[in-house]
């Protein structure tokens, strides 16, 4: 990690101030060298963890016929000094099967929101009052009349003071074309940007052949005042039964093939890049100078390295494969390392983790292979890069059928070569659903320490410092 | 500034029933000295020209439940959405010369001037929230807007810029049609509890004058403050009085159009030009790597309401009289209704999905984008969903023909555990009955009646039984007589159709109308096929523009659910001889209506033709009247081109009417 030390000095009377709670961007890079822990694909904006996480929040999909059935945030006691390391702390259930999926905190760290693409309906909780017992605050149930007809919040991004969503569908067609969709931090609306299409670019370079309107991710480098965006599939696909979708051959033309640009500061489309075959997650280089981004293709097993083409403009190009495209290994969530010299790339098909040494960011090079379960989707990495936490459902209907449903948490240590099995949380045998995203919390970022009551439950959590 | 006399004002004040002394200039409250406004006459300087600034964005107009003229409830959001409005707070009472009146005189001018300006007609909306309800109740307020419709504005007909005073004496008479006017609706609450809010959100201070020198009680303070909002719900602009003046708005109007890409070259048609019959988001060439896009956005798909019911009153050329149940005539409300409920996503159990997203308006009322249906949380439902268009004629309902009529079928979606996941009928009408926009309508359309079991699926087979098109190419050449009306090759196509094809066979044409179904069912044998077939090792997949992958059948089977059985009719009579049975469907807008057979498993109509061929699947239960055929390509060929002559002329009229449809969604406002 390099450190930038003159940066450091002239900031160092609000650091001071600010402690324990870092920041990201820049700041982050400068902090001294204590372990950082944090999922390495969240906002820039976002206040980071120094010490271990206590809890991983898992937004976690109800199961028709399994415990209570709806969907629920899932709180897993992970400070391997809790007495209830690897158990589940708290569960709060939200109604309905929303269709979970992602979620993500306000830049402040203290609510976390949570989205359901079949619903549209946004949970806040707040975890900051009690870290180890997130509080449904506010639903916004009415995202889909109040933004003009946006369907499928899937993404939450910390901004300065704002939430932006990227989104899936929309209501007339139930298709990709769709739209970002801003939100303050108290949850008001702010506005809709929708995708670029071909009939109204708002001002956006059609740099192929592609202008589709889909959504999918967000990533933002503030230090280029760029926002980039990729794209997936609208709501007939993303609810669709995964193999009857493969065998419908009109189904299967409904993917997105484009990332966009924008003016992060506008907010306004620059250029829209074709990247075919549904690039989904976009994990950004942290390192100021590093000036890119990655991301993968489902469909097509692709690396695909986004970067500056030196006339003013970004550029999207192919840099590898996953596994073998032929297979269909379908790629889903990566994770980068803080200091870009690896990627973690999951494959929901054969349910491998694969760690890509991207020191060269136009060669990627393979460098481990673990098989992490009969499905997998979702990986999380501390700032590290010494835990790495894995999650298995993608979608309710994608999910793998039958006995391959593996549903669970599992914690690996990475020593830089070999992986060791820390806890499962089984979270079919809990009664608790599809285990999808999960994001950390710790007392520390608050200034708070583990509550030491009675309570045998609250007796397992320890001081974190 | 060239402003009016007075005696002119009062004159073209009279038309707002106004009482007396609400121009009276010389009452107690009336101030004499006070300047008309610069909207009475023409601006100091020239409005800035349209599209040569920006309007950002001041806020976002929040929406408020307030009731019309016809005591109807109705949402601001509903009414804004997708259009540009102008929204004013007054009060008939008022009688303060640079408050209410002054902004009935702009809109009264901006309603003349549009009528010369197409563009303007059809983008804007004129709304005036009374926040008096105590004396604007509707009944009063119906008769001022009645009186908008009536009145010939007396005013000038060129703008202020030409000096010409407001004259009462010119009484030539403007009888355009209403869509060339602008819309002008006032609104009213039932009651200050209603109001108050409402104020609140748009920053509106009204306080009751109480003025002893007066005798009434009727006068309020308040700034006069008029809102332009934008078809995506915000505020673009707020004027004052120096700033409402109808030049500065309608530049403004424009400067907006043109941000959201409206054109105003002939903006008659406009609403129509832009129809695209089809998936906006167009994935036609898909298949190869060449492929280039040509999407639509989905903020542009506006359409126009338009009088379906006269598609039931005159049937287009080549369909026979729309028969209509005696227990459910016909009439508008309910046709609305029926409209209103087709949109409604909060017809389903988690407010999801409604009719309209299987059977999509401009996807020839079928879904292009999935073989088969998908419904609540994702459920698969086996076959493809049909068309609604000429649903009215159908003797049997459903691929299957398991149901008798559209007012028995429309409960079916809303129940069943795959599509709507209603769990009761119970349920359906409660949330009807308890939501705040349908307020009304349910009673108004059924003489008195509430949302119940009959009535619903009633409006909404009103709405289905309207959408009768045909007036195709072949029916202007065959029933119109008309020579050059169907191509050469849909001729010789048509030739084919009735004879070496036998075609006709199954999809009926008489003497004097069509409807292209015999209304029975057949086994063609793609019903045989799906369940009966084993299992290939690979399937070809495809995963980008032009390219495919062959994916092993047990990957495919890993990530599947098992289909459900599907046997068609037999479901229905159990009998064997019915297996994989189904319905005939008409050909009318049948290039519209893509992908093809129950199944939707075939994507063009090339491919039927070619099925049918071939004689379709052989199989036990195979109807005898399917036999291979013999065709030459070429005689394909004219086939495909006289079916793709079946194409109603009304087709974008209607796909227009339900783009201007709200869609229903949860809110919370």
């Amino acid at each position: 990690m390099k450190l930038f030390k003159n940066f450091k000095d002239k900031l160092k009377p609000t650091l001071t101030l600010l402690a324990p709670i870092a920041f990201g961007a820049g700041m982050l890079m400068s902090m001294p060298a204590t372990v950082q822990a944090d999922e390495t694909c969240m906002s820039p904006y976002m206040a980071k963890i120094s010490g271990q996480e206590d809890f991983v929040y898992v937004w976690t999909l109800g199961v028709e016929g399994l415990g209570d059935g709806q969907d629920k945030l899932v709180t897993v006691s992970v400070n391997p000094e809790a007495k209830d390391y690897g158990k589940v702390r708290h569960v709060t259930s939200v109604g309905g099967r929303n269709e979970a999926h992602h979620s993500g905190f306000t830049d402040d760290r203290k609510y976390l929101w949570a989205g359901g693409l079949d619903t549209s309906k946004i949970f806040i909780f707040d975890v900051h009052s009690d870290p180890a017992k997130p509080k449904l605050t506010k639903v916004i149930d009415d995202f889909v009349s109040t933004t003009g007809g946006v369907v499928g919040p899937h993404t939450p991004y910390a901004l300065p003071g704002r939430m932006i969503w990227t989104a899936l569908s929309n209501n007339q067609d139930h298709g990709g074309r769709t739209a970002l969709v801003e939100y303050t931090n108290e949850g008001e609306y702010v506005d809709t940007y929708w995708i670029p299409t071909d009939d109204n670019l708002q001002g956006a370079e059609k740099t192929g052949q592609y202008a589709d309107g889909y959504g999918y991710d967000i990533q933002v480098l503030p230090r280029r005042n760029m926002m980039l965006t990729s794209s997936f599939t609208g709501w007939s696909n993303y609810m669709m039964d995964f193999g009857q979708m493969l065998q419908d051959e009109e189904a299967m033309k409904r993917f997105g093939n484009t990332m966009v640009v924008w003016d992060l500061h506008t907010r306004q489309p620059k250029q829209v890049l074709d990247v075919p075959g549904a690039p989904l997650e976009i994990r950004c280089a942290w390192d100021p100078e590093h000036n890119y981004c990655f991301t993968t293709t489902a469909l097509t097993s692709e690396i695909w390295l986004i970067e500056e083409d030196g006339k003013g403009g970004w550029k999207a190009s192919m840099v590898g494969t996953v596994g073998d495209p032929a297979d269909m290994p379908l790629p889903v969530d990566f994770s980068i390392s803080s200091d870009d010299t690896m990627i973690w790339v999951n494959t929901m098909t054969d349910g491998k983790t694969r760690g890509y040494d991207i020191t060269d960011p136009y060669n990627p090079k393979l460098v481990h292979e673990e098989y992490i379960g009969r499905q997998v989707n979702m990986v999380s990495s501390s700032w590290d890069n010494k835990r790495l936490y894995y999650t298995t459902s993608l979608l309710a209907n994608w999910d793998k059928k039958g006995e391959d449903n593996e549903q669970f948490l599992r914690l690996y240590h990475w020593d830089g070569e070999n992986m060791e099995e820390q806890f499962t949380l089984d979270f079919t045998k809990e009664k608790l659903g599809r285990a999808h995203q999960m994001r950390f919390g710790a007392y520390s970022l608050y200034g708070k320490q583990a509550k030491t009551e009675n309570n045998a439950a609250e007796n397992l959590a320890v001081n974190n410092k | 500034m060239k402003h009016l006399n007075k005696t002119s004002l009062i004159i073209s004040f009279s038309f707002l029933l106004l009482s007396t002394n609400v121009l009276s200039f010389d009452g107690a409250a009336g101030p004499q000295t006070i300047l008309p406004a610069p909207g009475y006459g023409e601006l100091d300087f020239e409005a800035p020209s349209a599209g040569s600034y920006k309007l950002p964005v001041l806020g976002y107009a929040k929406n408020a439940k307030v009731i019309d003229t016809n005591n109807e409830t109705v949402s601001y959001h509903e009414m804004f959405r997708g259009r540009y409005t102008l929204l004013n707070f007054m009060y008939t009472r008022c009688d303060d010369l640079n408050g209410c009146p002054l902004t009935h005189v702009v809109f009264s001018r901006i309603k003349e001037l549009a009528k010369q300006d197409p563009t303007v007609a059809q983008n804007l909306q004129m709304l005036s929230m009374s926040f008096d309800p105590t004396y604007d109740t509707p009944e009063h307020l119906k008769k001022l807007e009645s009186g908008l419709h009536d009145q010939h504005m007396d005013m000038d007909h060129s703008s202020g810029h030409e000096g010409h005073d407001m004259q009462h004496g010119d009484h030539q008479m403007h009888h355009e049609p209403e869509t060339d006017t602008v819309d002008w609706k006032y609104l009213t609450t039932h009651s200050e509890e209603e109001l108050f809010p409402i104020l609140d959100d748009y920053g509106q201070s009204v306080i009751p004058k109480s003025d002893d020198a007066s005798d009434d009680d009727g006068n309020f303070s308040h700034i006069l403050r008029v809102f332009l909002i934008d078809p995506d719900l915000k505020i673009r602009n707020i004027y004052s009085v120096s700033f409402l003046h109808p030049d500065i708005i309608i530049n403004d109007l424009k400067t907006l159009m043109m941000e959201y890409g409206v054109d105003e070259s002939n903006a008659e048609n406009q609403h129509l030009q832009n129809i695209r019959i089809g998936a906006g988001d167009s994935k036609a060439g898909y298949e190869s790597k060449n492929y280039i896009t040509n999407s639509l956005s989905i903020q542009n798909r506006q359409g126009k309401e338009t009088d379906l019911l006269k598609f039931v009153e005159n049937p287009p050329l080549g369909l026979p009289e729309v028969p209509v149940p005696a227990d459910n005539p016909l009439t508008e409300a309910k046709i609305k209704l029926g409209k209103k409920l087709f949109f409604d996503r909060r017809l389903s159990l988690n407010n999801t999905i409604s009719c309209a997203i299987c059977h999509v308006p401009e996807q020839g009322f079928t879904n292009h984008e999935i073989l088969t249906a998908v419904g609540f949380e994702g459920r698969s439902v086996k076959r493809n969903a049909p068309t609604i268009y000429n649903t009215a004629y159908f003797k049997k309902l459903f691929h299957d023909g398991r149901e008798t009529s559209l007012e028995h079928q429309a409960w079916q979606p809303m129940l069943a555990r795959n599509e709507m996941a209603n769990p009761s009928f119970g349920v359906v009408i409660e949330k009807l009955r308890n939501l705040e926009d349908y307020v009304g309508l349910f009673e108004a359309a059924f003489d008195g009646q509430q949302a119940s079991f009959e009535t619903i699926p009633k409006a909404i087979a009103s709405y289905e039984r309207t959408l009768n098109s045909a007036n195709s190419p072949f029916d202007r050449w065959y029933y119109g007589k008309e020579k050059d009306a169907m191509p050469p090759s849909a001729i010789r196509g048509f030739d084919l159709f009735a004879g070496k094809a036998q075609c006709i066979a199954c999809h009926s044409v008489t003497e004097k109308h069509a409807l292209f179904t015999d209304n029975s069912l057949h086994n063609t044998g793609i019903g045989w096929e799906r369940a009966m077939k084993k299992d290939p090792e690979t399937q070809r997949v495809q995963v980008a523009p032009g390219r495919y992958l062959d994916v092993k059948n047990d990957i495919i089977k890993s990530v599947g659910s098992k289909k459900e059985g599907d046997l068609g009719h037999y479901e229905v009579t159990q009998d064997p001889a019915d297996r994989w049975k189904y319905r005939t469907p008409s050909l009318r807008n049948v290039a519209l209506t893509a992908p093809y057979m129950h199944d939707g498993s075939m994507p063009n109509l090339e491919s039927v033709v070619e099925f049918y061929n071939n004689g379709g699947i052989e199989n036990e239960t195979q109807s005898p009247l399917i036999n291979p055929l013999n065709l030459t390509k070429n005689e394909m060929d004219d086939l495909v081109e006289f079916l793709k002559a079946l194409n109603g002329d009304n087709v974008t009229e209607i796909i227009s009417d339900s783009f201007a449809t709200p869609i229903g969604d949860h809110s919370n406002n």
